[in-house]
């Protein structure tokens, strides 16, 4: 699989705040890349840079191998952004608006016929085309931004909370769409803070917080690197609470104890072994321990332990 | 459906994937503006508004005109009526056409549909490229539907066929420039107040701009024999010449402004700053007629000065980086990299370019003397002016620029930049009149002081005043310039030597 979209050491100021500080990641063909990260994390920043909106202050964006730097015409010919929001243009309707788009891409005559009706049937828009763009709904204006962005059919694309602000049936349409553009070949990049959205979707993710990359890999891998890091546990035991969460926040590795359905849950720091050492000690205090179980780490565990909610 | 109307419909699907591929080798913004415009409301208004009142008018100018002419004298109302009719024209493509690309332009400007436009891969000059085509088929509009107005003119008999085109064509190349000028304004102002103010300057220049070609109408049609004469259409000559100088950098300034921050947008106001003033003194000369006539050589280096300053107050406040995309395509050439200096972006770059600027009017006051008089036809004192002009201009931009050249990658410290080194100017002129006014100096009281470079140049000229206390100020106020702006042009020298020659891929 080759490389779609490489982000290396990427680095953007405005001013003192450093908004991306030496990020680097990349995303292959067919792969699709959640990016995620709390409110000012610096997706958006990233992402701009990658679309040659911004320009990087240090470090590079290759898009098949084209600098975002060197030759921004090069790399929007390859990509397809679609930004977090977007104006509409008056008096202009949905056929008229992807004509547009069409011919600043150069498709003439007959090409730009097939594609037109290749994008418009691909998201739906078919039936809404004589509509004015001002009267479209939000989930709607959302597709009509997206037909726009495959106009040129890009290999990479590359949307910017694409489901903010979209219904459950939209959302679960979006999500479909984005499945059938990487089963095309095209490389995707999605950010979102809805995680469980990303999680059924996504094949690799990258977690950025205050500008900086946490950690990146495919989903499993990043899950499994948390889980070495970070687990919680659900502990119940024949002893009196009080003298369980005791035991438990003296117990050094344990972040965080509290009382929930008869039992304690815990934050621990650390691998499987850890949990392992804890186990023993539950028995040796005497605890009686009836129930120990590790919660599945997801993504959004992911997320929470990984960034701190921190808004810069 | 009958016969014929079957035939009909045949021809109009044959003709439909014609227009179609026609279509196709237009601007796509012009056509997305025309289609924009058809469904609005703005252009159907102002287009029957216009016809309607061109009406009313052509028939109250008939009306006064039967009225008062006596029996037996002979009837010609041609002139009146097409003077009136110009003027309904005039206003329409004058002015409500380009005000209506300056609101066209304005609407790109949010943000977030500008994001798009700039992902679309046109290329800023495409897109104002676009926008002023459309304005022309908008005036192009206005102008076929005067057609029969102006027919009907000419039947009324007392019309001159060349001026009727004379006065057509100025008005549609007027119309033209203005669009540039609104298209460019409309870029400048991207705040809701600059916005305002920026309509309110492009509507007193349209109406302006509006009154001068139908005076210019009125006076042409009551005395046709003008145009006959060499020297008015030399003069037409030199200001359409001059007018294209004019909106070409109006032209080259929207796209400027449209382009990325990152993005060279200094160059091509550089030399359309340079190729303006080259126009004004090839008209400066021809109309000289090759003999040198001292006041015109002189006002117009005065003029090219006052323009030069004007254009270089923008270069000099520049963020003194080249950026990485200018720099990754500098030639690959030490020697090229170093004579580009001048029309490189960047502060530093916009003193060479004053430098530069000036010296070439003064190439052209000596040259020019030279070759058509074989002399040196300038006194003394002409001579110190040729040579303070640049000076004070150098001085008075190079001191307060460089005092903010470490901060001028913030918008902000650009504006107030700017600010000081007009009011700086100013001071220098006011405060040493007061400090003369306090102190019972009265040449100084009298503005008659060094640092008012327009007495100093007034009194070089006449060669009567004391200039020589603005000698020494000259001098002193060039080593400090120098000594000041010494190291940001180190800096910018290195960063064009030093900057990494990567070949580009950019088609
Ligand atoms: N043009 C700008 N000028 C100054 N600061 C900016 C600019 N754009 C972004 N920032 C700052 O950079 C940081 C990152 O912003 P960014 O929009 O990339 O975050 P984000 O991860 O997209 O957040 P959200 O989830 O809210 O969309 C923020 O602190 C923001 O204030
Ligand atoms: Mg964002």
């Amino acid at each position: 699989m080759s490389v779609a979209l490489e982000v290396r050491g990427l680095t953007r100021r405005f001013g003192k705040l450093v908004a991306v500080d030496d990020a680097s990641f990349e995303i292959r063909r067919g792969e699709i890349l959640g990016f995620i990260g709390p409110n000012g994390a610096g997706k958006t920043t990233t992402m701009r840079v990658c679309a040659t909106l911004d320009l990087p202050d240090e470090g590079d964006v290759l898009i098949d191998g084209v600098s975002v730097v060197l030759d921004p015409r090069g790399v929007r010919r390859r990509l397809g952004f679609m930004p977090d929001s977007y104006g509409a243009y008056v008096h202009t309707t949905v056929a008229d608006y992807l004509d547009f788009f069409a011919r600043t891409y150069g498709l003439r005559g007959k090409d730009r016929a097939r594609m037109l009706a290749y994008v418009k049937d691909f998201t739906g828009l078919t039936p809404l085309e004589h509509k004015l763009m001002t009267s479209l709904s939000k989930g709607m204006k959302q597709r009509l931004c997206l037909a726009k962005t495959l106009l040129h059919d890009p290999a990479l694309l590359i949307l910017d909370e694409p489901a903010a602000g979209l219904d459950p049936h939209a959302r679960v349409e979006l999500r479909e769409l984005v499945k059938a553009l990487a089963g095309l070949g095209k490389a995707v990049m999605i950010s979102s803070h809805i995680l469980t959205e990303l999680s059924q979707i996504c094949t690799s993710v990258a977690v950025i917080e205050a500008g900086r990359i946490r950690a990146t890999g495919t989903v499993d891998d990043v899950i499994r690197r948390a889980r070495t890091q970070h687990q919680r546990v659900f502990v119940r035991s024949l002893a009196p609470i009080d003298a369980l969460l005791k035991l438990m926040l003296e117990t050094p590795g344990v972040e965080t104890a509290r009382p929930e359905r008869g039992g304690v849950v815990l934050e621990v720091a650390g691998a499987e072994d850890d949990l392992a050492r804890l186990v023993r000690r539950l028995v040796e205090a005497g605890m009686d321990p009836i129930e120990f179980s590790p919660k599945a780490t997801d993504l959004e565990d992911v997320f929470l332990s990984l960034t701190a909610g921190t808004v810069q | 459906m009958t016969l014929a109307a079957e035939q009909q419909e045949q021809v109009a699907t044959e003709l439909a994937p014609l227009a179609e591929r026609l279509s196709d080798r237009l601007n796509p913004i012009l056509v997305k503006e025309v289609r924009q415009s058809l469904r609005g409301r703005y252009f159907k208004v102002s287009f029957w508004v216009t016809l309607t009142l061109a009406t009313m008018i052509g028939l109250g100018v008939l009306l006064v005109s039967f009225s008062s002419t006596r029996e037996g004298a002979s009837a010609v109302y041609g002139p009146q009526f097409f003077v009136a009719i110009f003027a309904c024209l005039a206003l329409a493509t004058q002015v409500l056409v380009p005000f209506s690309a300056f609101l066209s332009m304005g609407s790109e400007w949010d943000e977030n549909t500008f994001d798009l436009l700039v992902l679309s891969n046109l290329k800023p000059r495409q897109i104002v490229i676009g926008k002023v085509q459309s304005a022309a088929v908008q005036a192009l509009l206005f102008y076929a539907s005067f057609g029969p107005f102006l027919v009907f003119a000419f039947l009324l008999r007392g019309l001159d066929l060349l001026a009727i085109f004379l006065c057509l064509g100025i008005s549609f190349v007027g119309s033209l420039l203005l669009s540039c000028l609104a298209v460019a304004l409309s870029s400048f102002g991207q705040g809701r107040f600059a916005r305002l103010m920026l309509m309110v300057l492009l509507a007193i220049v349209l109406v302006q701009g509006t009154f001068v070609t139908i005076a210019w109408a009125g006076q042409t049609m009551m005395i046709p024999s003008l145009l006959r004469d060499p020297d008015m259409l030399q003069g037409l000559a030199a200001a359409a010449s001059i007018a294209a100088a004019v909106a070409a950098f109006f032209f080259a300034a929207a796209c400027a402004r449209l382009a990325h921050p990152e993005e060279n947008r200094s160059t091509g106001l550089r030399v359309m700053t340079l190729v303006g003033i080259a126009v004004g003194l090839a008209w400066a000369t021809i109309i000289d007629g090759w003999s040198v006539d001292e006041d015109v050589v002189l006002g117009a280096v005065m003029v090219g000065h006052a323009v030069l300053a004007l254009a270089t107050l923008f270069f000099i406040t520049e963020p003194e980086r080249l950026g990485r995309r200018v720099a990754a395509k500098l030639p690959k050439s030490r020697l090229v990299r170093l004579l580009a200096t001048p029309l490189l972006p960047g502060g530093a770059r916009g003193l060479v370019f004053f430098v530069c600027g000036s010296l070439m009017m003064s190439a052209w006051a000596l040259g020019y003397s030279f070759i058509a008089e074989g002399r040196l036809v300038f006194t003394t004192g002409e001579l110190d002016a040729l040579v303070a002009l640049p000076l004070y201009g150098v001085i008075f931009l190079g001191i307060p620029s460089a005092l903010f050249t470490k901060r001028l990658d913030s918008l902000a410290v650009r504006g107030i930049s700017r600010i000081v080194i007009v009011t700086g100017f100013i001071a220098a002129i006011m405060l040493p009149a007061l400090i003369g006014f306090l102190f019972g100096l009265p040449n100084w009281a009298d503005f008659e002081h060094p640092l008012n470079v327009f007495t100093m140049i007034h009194q070089m000229l006449r060669k009567d005043g004391h200039y020589e206390e603005a000698r020494y100020f000259l001098v002193a106020g060039t080593l400090i310039c120098v000594a000041l702006n010494w190291p940001r042009l180190v800096r910018a020298a290195r960063e064009q030597l030093q900057a990494p020659t990567a070949a580009s891929s950019d088609a």
